[in-house]
């Protein structure tokens, strides 16, 4: 089913991890993600990895379910893993093998390596982000942590909206997809043979009834929002407000913790990259 | 071509955590000819059961024959035929006219027929088109070039079941037809549907939600109760039971409503027909 596709992919149950303030996860997210760029060695990245762990072990999410996310990007990530494999240089190497422009050096293998890891540990840790957050309370969070914005006049409010409609919508637009899927798959039309551009031309008939839709939806949708009163962000208070508590303090150790041991294993351990 | 489903089961999203049973065991054989009707409370499987009938969905378990064309066996050779399959059993979706696209009536409605007649001439497609529009009540001259989003909701959805009837299917089947169309809409789509009944598609399938309408126009209706399907029979035999009805959340026509509530004052036999009801209501009191 199109359906399952990523979205939706908030695993529901309680634990530490799920309790925290979206806006903690957030920055937590952007701290961690800082970390991974500013690594020079494989011991740094052990204690990535150790964070990584624990993070995933309090928020008592299935392990496949967190690895299930590097599906998305494999392709991406043994691309770039072999082209930083055979086309990476460095000064004064260890070439282990050479062929045409290809050469497999001891830094190429470790360079490769290292953006691997850096492109693995990066969608894993972001994947724990949408695992345990609702959609709903990351649009919150963002809101929050933009809304300084509001400031300099950027409508920080309505690009959340803007955000949590879409994200509602998705699975709705899915399914309306497969709808007009089946009904044009009943009229004959054929999604699966064909060179190239009869499948693109075979995707009009899917296209044409999604946009039209999707407009409609939206009109529909401005309409009971405005017979509803909503007249933007001014007035508007929350239902739920987010609030910091004391699972984000214990975080905020663990995230400090990591970072203080990957810098000092950068000053003292010396770097492989 | 008979439909045949034996013991017919299907499970949305197997394997997962949140499967849903839609069918349950449903055996139910459908003879060429009959104006079928397939009623149910929402969230029966109605709509699961018809959409096995030309292959959306594949069988899960249980077999499904329809013609000479077994769905249940899957090899090359059933998929090979599935256009075929496709071709003979039309499928009118709820709400078809959210799924036009072409840029004029013409187009869209010759999507199908171009689809499953690749070889055609265009003089032969033309035909088909012009015939299809002409049966569903519009004037082929004058919407022909129009798009289709310029069209009424009523035009919008005549068009989109003559992009289906065009193609000329022997089982047409529909779902909810008549969803959120006025009275005379309402009326005029019944006359239409029994005008293709009578010439082009020898079957028609349908689900409805009005037991006024199965009543009056089905030869034989289907009941579908949490996916399982607990009655078939001609309109009369299944409106007898008012409690079976009931109990499977949905209401009994109002002739047999009344039929009901004037027992004991005078007993009618009818077939809930509105015509027959009046028609033998009326002896009934003239005679009494
Ligand atoms: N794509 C889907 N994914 C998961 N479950 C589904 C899907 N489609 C239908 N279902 C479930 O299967 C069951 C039967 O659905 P179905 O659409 O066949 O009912 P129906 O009788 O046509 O209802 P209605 O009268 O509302 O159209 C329902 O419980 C429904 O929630
Ligand atoms: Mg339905």
């Amino acid at each position: 089913m199109l359906k399952d596709v990523a979205f939706g992919q908030y695993y529901p149950v309680e634990s530490f991890v799920h309790k925290m303030d979206p806006r903690a996860k957030i920055l937590y997210l952007i701290a961690y993600i800082v970390l991974i760029f500013i690594v020079k060695n494989f011991y740094g990245f052990a204690v990535c990895l150790a964070l990584l762990a624990l993070t995933v072990v309090f928020a008592r999410v299935p392990i496949v379910k967190v690895l299930k996310s590097i599906r998305a990007i494999l392709f991406i990530i043994i691309v770039t893993f072999l082209i930083n494999l055979f086309l990476h240089r460095e000064e004064q190497d260890v070439v282990y093998f050479s062929w045409w422009i290809f050469t497999v050096t001891r830094g190429s293998v470790t360079f490769a390596t290292f953006m691997a890891l850096r492109l693995i540990t990066l969608v894993l840790g972001s994947s724990i982000l949408t695992l345990t957050t609702t959609p709903v309370a990351l649009t919150d969070g963002l809101e929050s942590l933009l809304s300084p914005l509001k400031l300099v006049k950027f409508p920080v409010h309505e690009l959340a909206l803007i955000m949590s409609i879409a994200l509602r919508f998705i699975p709705t637009l899915m399914e309306e997809t497969e709808r007009i899927i089946s009904a044009q798959k009943a009229r004959g039309a054929d999604f699966e043979s064909g060179n190239i551009f009869s499948r693109v031309k075979a995707l009009i008939p899917i296209l044409i009834p999604l946009i039209i839709s999707a407009f409609r939806r939206a009109d529909e949708l401005g309409d009971a929002m405005e017979a509803r009163c909503y007249t933007g962000s001014r007035v508007r208070t929350k239902y739920k407000k987010l609030k910091f508590s004391v699972n984000d303090v214990i975080a905020l150790f663990f995230v400090a913790a990591a970072f203080a041991g990957v810098i000092l294993l950068n000053v003292y351990a010396g770097a492989v990259i | 071509m008979d439909v045949i489903a034996k013991e017919l089961t299907y499970h949305y999203n197997k394997g997962a955590k949140f499967a849903v049973l839609a069918l349950d065991n449903v055996s139910i054989s459908i003879a060429e000819g009959e104006f079928f009707g397939v009623i149910g409370h929402t969230g029966s499987g109605k709509s699961t059961f018809i959409q096995h009938l030309n292959a959306l969905i594949p069988v899960e378990s249980g077999s499904l024959v329809i013609g000479g064309y077994d769905l249940s066996i899957r090899d090359k050779k059933t998929k090979k035929s599935l256009p075929e399959v496709r071709k003979k059993v039309g499928m009118v979706f709820q709400y078809p006219e959210y799924q036009l696209f072409a840029e004029t009536v013409y187009d869209d409605v010759a999507f199908g027929v171009k689809n499953f007649n690749k070889s055609a001439d265009k003089s032969i497609i033309d035909q088909k088109v012009r015939k299809a529009i002409e049966i569903v009540g519009l004037d082929y001259d004058a919407v022909k070039d129009e798009s289709p989003f310029s069209l009424s909701g009523g035009q919008k959805r005549r068009v989109a079941i003559a992009g289906v009837i065009a193609v000329e299917p022997e089982i047409l089947v529909l779902d909810e037809p008549c969803a959120g169309l006025d009275p005379q809409g309402k009326t005029a789509l019944w006359k239409l549907l029994h005008e293709i009944h009578s010439t082009t598609a020898k079957t028609v399938i349908i689900v409805s939600h009005d037991m006024n309408d199965v009543a009056e126009q089905c030869t034989k209706a289907a009941m579908f109760d949490g996916g399982k399907m607990v009655a078939v029979g001609t309109p009369k035999e299944l409106f007898s039971d008012a409690e079976l009805i009931e109990r499977a959340g949905l209401e009994v026509p109002v002739t047999c409503y009344l039929t009901n509530k004037l027992k004991g004052l005078c007993e009618i036999d009818s077939d809930f027909k509105a015509d027959d009801f009046a028609r033998k209501t009326a002896e009934k009191i003239r005679n009494q």
